[in-house]
């Protein structure tokens, strides 16, 4: 499923600034009831810092996200920045996304201020570690659960699905450059000053190119 | 208290700083002379560079307070790591006096013998007392986290063993290898310029907030408190203690020692004695919190 | 398995970190009960008895080992729950427990003479005489050695010591004697000693005003971190503290141990284990870690040039320390 549909970090962050609360509220149950299915064993670990709440403060995005945390039951639902919680952790949606992810270690966001958290520690501490002791990808569970989105608000999501089918077909294989990028240990800064040095060469040939047809057109006209 | 506290042993613990050498004979003379205490700690505990201050005039020391009726009792190192300190070890165990253990290589040496274990070897439960019974060891320090409920079940496990609790001074909080008083001099172990010496009572470390609750004492940091538990002794002897250490600090350690004394032999209650302390020990915040089972730098100013 | 050039030994956190080191290249992993019987006992960590089993059939069918740490010191009255956790280790399969506290050590020495008993670093064993004091009288095999040793106390130690040598080699480094630090108590209430926990989440506390992070343990600041000032755990001994007027880190720096560049001399110092500290960091943590030093040690086996390896974005305060295996630490 998570194949059929683009799922760049900056794709979900469009997504939010576009899809409308009223979308967005039954697609959150609906991811977390497809993650519910998917991994058991995490909600039944995750119950155990119940009765916990943490809101989730990207620095870029519209809203904020309240995970609600019972002995029973697991909600998030959208919320605003000064959502009262017992726990808060800020960052940009793309760290927090990866925090989540587990694939960069959580206490080098940490160390490098790239993730900030405040308020009951231990539970926040507690949700990384137990988050942490499941081997899952947050990004590929809630973006396979999103299919559903297309259920409520049919001509919304149409809406959306254009806008999305044009930055897919701009943004194709961006996540995967960011995943590895994130653990290839490779120099982004250094490969685009190469790319960038191309592209300024390929700029000056093409320049060259169609100055050359154009003298040419020119003598032959 | 009643009458079977007289009964109750008193014993000045080894000094842990590092006090010129006249100054500790002079304290020590005086300590055998008039210090109500039936027990006295000789030794080095904290660091071997200071050892030859701590063992120049042990035996004239030692003597004195033989001559004066008090059990002396040689400390040992807290953290032997290099092959001198291992001799000094077996060199103490083999002197002739009652040797307390502060470090689990001594009791490779002590098997088998009569031996007192110090604060700093972590025997907190009765399975380890247990073991340490059948090795030789007579009495035992607990060590400073365990509260009066954890020394309960440790008394009602020792069969002969003594139990002791310390009830003045400072509590040493952790052990290492590095000397935190050279480094804040800038300097190291190896070349210290005996950095501890012009610390006679440890040196005074604050929060970047200016709270002041920890001392550097050479490798060993201390609180910066004194725990007191003048209040708790009587609790403390209900649950079958029979001894009680009072550890020196750069104050009258005998004007200490004189009002504990009184309140063991009922002379006066633990109220006045906390009256006639503030005195002696000036403005150093007291603690007590360990002996409460919470967190060791807090005061519970009444027993509950 | 080929015999490696020294024991890779990496810890498990959680069960997903148990499968990330074992598919890393770990030869062995660590892990503790989900109570105060071992001393990395944070929320959401470790495991119950049947993630336990499930752990060490899961690195037994790959051929590798899985050490139990018990290794906190029972409380008065509490030395029952610590015999159990010896006891179901044993029945689970354990390679080897990991001790410190000697009435536990007896327990599980004369209870389970058939099982592999390792010495913790929270024994502080640290000279010979305190080695042959375990080796003696609870059988041990193997002992975890204090991080307060120099490389060539190390080989000193190596060669009189009877039993096997782990060293740390990788991770948050303290600068205390392990299991003879009760500063996170003083302030705290619990202990790494008894509770398994040094500066424990529920009393730590962030907070950030005018972009100065202040950090607090039991309500007495450890730190203040500055707008882009990398931040560190809030221990005591990585507090800034201020001594005669001046702020420093003056117990030690927040860096972290990182011995990669010294394993052949610590082989040649006759150890025969490295362990890896982190039970409560990552499987990201643990995967990048321990395929490094599985690819240095691969190499190092081979007699090849090893590769170059970064590990400084995971590493404490992101600079690197050789600890006190280097000459000057003290």
């Amino acid at each position: 499923m998570s194949q059929d549909l683009p799922t760049p970090v900056s794709l979900i962050k469009r997504a939010l600034h576009v899809v409308p609360a009223a979308v967005l509220r039954p697609g959150l149950r609906l991811v977390m009831r497809s993650m519910r299915r998917r991994h058991p064993a995490l909600f039944k670990r995750l119950a155990r810092l119940a009765p916990a709440t943490i809101l989730f403060e990207p620095d870029d995005t519209p809203h904020c996200f309240l995970l609600t945390i019972a002995a029973d039951d697991l909600r998030l639902t959208l919320a605003g920045r000064d959502q009262a919680a017992s726990a808060h952790i800020k960052g940009s949606l793309a760290n927090l996304l990866y925090l989540m992810e587990g694939r960069i270690d959580s206490d080098t966001l940490f160390f490098s201020r790239a993730v900030t958290i405040s308020g009951d520690t231990a539970v926040a501490v507690g949700f990384r570690n137990t988050l942490d002791g499941e081997a899952i990808s947050l990004l590929d569970d809630a973006l396979a659960a999103a299919g559903p989105l297309a259920a409520p608000g049919r001509r919304l999501v149409l809406r959306v699905d254009r806008r999305v089918a044009r930055i897919r077909s701009r943004l194709i294989g961006l996540r995967d450059a960011v995943h590895r990028a994130a653990h290839g240990g490779r120099d982004m800064a250094e490969e685009n000053k190469v790319l960038a040095a191309e592209v300024a060469d390929l700029r000056a040939r093409i320049a060259k190119l169609e100055a050359t047809s154009r003298r040419r057109r020119e003598h032959v006209a | 208290m009643t009458d079977g506290l007289a009964m109750i042993g008193l014993t000045l613990g080894p000094l842990l700083f590092h006090w010129p050498r006249d100054k500790r004979r002079d304290f020590y003379f005086r300590i055998a002379d008039e210090a109500p205490v039936d027990c006295v700690h000789l030794g080095e505990v904290v660091c071997s560079k200071r050892e030859p201050f701590a063992v120049a005039d042990l035996p004239e020391i030692a003597a004195r307070l033989t001559a004066a009726g008090k059990q002396v009792v040689l400390s040992t190192l807290a953290l032997v790591t290099t092959p001198q300190e291992i001799k000094a070890v077996r060199d103490h165990c083999e002197a002739g006096f009652l040797v307390e253990a502060n470090d689990v290589s001594c009791l490779r040496v002590l098997a088998g013998r009569p031996h007192v274990i110090g604060p700093l070897i972590n025997i907190f439960n009765e399975g380890s007392l247990a073991y340490m019974v059948r090795f030789g060891a007579i009495r035992i320090v607990p060590p400073p986290e365990v509260s009066a409920a954890g020394i309960g079940v440790l008394v009602a496990h020792a069969g002969d063993m003594e139990v002791e609790a310390i009830v003045f001074g400072r509590q040493v909080l952790s052990v290492a290898a590095r000397c935190y008083s050279a480094r804040s001099r800038g300097l190291h172990k190896d070349n210290c310029q005996f950095a501890c010496e012009g610390e006679p009572d440890g040196l005074k470390v604050d929060t970047l907030d200016g709270q002041n609750i920890v001392a550097i004492n050479g490798t060993q940091t201390m609180s910066h408190g004194y725990v007191v538990l003048l209040r708790e002794m009587a609790e403390l002897v209900a649950k079958g203690v029979r001894r009680f250490r009072l550890s020196p600090q750069g104050v009258d350690m005998v004007a200490v020692a004189r009002i504990v004394r009184d309140v063991l032999d009922g002379r006066i209650d633990a109220e006045a004695a906390m009256a006639r302390l503030p005195a002696v020990i000036g403005d150093v915040p007291m603690i007590n919190g360990y002996m409460h089972g919470r967190e060791g730098l807090a005061w519970v100013p009444a027993v509950a | 398995m080929s015999i490696s050039y020294l024991e890779l030994v990496c810890p498990a956190g959680t069960p997903a970190a148990l499968r990330a080191a074992i598919e890393a290249g770990a030869d062995t992993v660590y892990c503790g009960f989900r109570d105060a019987t071992n001393a990395r006992n944070y929320p959401g960590l470790n495991f119950d008895r049947d993630e336990m089993a499930e752990g060490i059939g899961f690195t037994h069918a790959r051929g590798r080992k899985v050490l139990v740490a018990i290794n906190t010191f029972p409380r008065p009255g509490e030395t029952a729950i610590w015999n159990r956790a010896v006891d179901d280790a044993a029945a689970l399969g354990a390679d080897a427990v990991i001790l410190a506290d000697i009435g536990v050590l007896d327990y599980a020495s004369r209870r389970h003479p058939e099982l592999r008993l390792h010495l913790s670093v929270q024994a502080a064993a640290s000279n010979p005489l305190s080695l042959d004091f375990y080796r003696e009288n609870f059988g041990i095999r193997r002992a975890v050695l204090p991080r307060v040793l120099e490389v060539r106390e190390i080989a000193h130690l190596v060669a009189r010591m009877g039993v096997e040598a782990e060293v740390f080699a990788f991770g948050s480094l303290g600068t205390m004697t392990e299991g003879r630090c009760i500063l996170s108590s003083y302030l705290t209430g619990r202990s790494p000693s008894s509770d398994g926990v040094c500066a424990p989440a529920e009393h730590v506390s962030y907070e950030e005003a005018d972009g100065v992070m202040r950090v607090r343990l039991g309500g007495v600041t450890m730190n203040c971190f500055r707008q882009g000032e990398a931040a560190s755990y809030p221990t005591p001994c990585k507090a800034r503290w201020v001594t005669r007027g001046v702020a420093s880190y003056i117990f030690d720096e927040p860096v972290g141990l990182n011995t990669i560049d010294i394993l052949p001399q610590l082989k040649a110092a006759g150890v025969t284990a490295l362990k890896i500290e982190g039970r409560q960091r990552s499987r990201a943590y643990v995967t990048q870690v321990v395929r490094a030093f599985r690819s240095v040690l691969d190499a190092l086996g081979r007699g090849e040039p090893t590769p170059r390896i970064d590990l400084s974005g995971v590493v404490e305060g992101q600079k690197e320390t050789f600890g006190a295996y280097r000459k000057g630490w003290r």
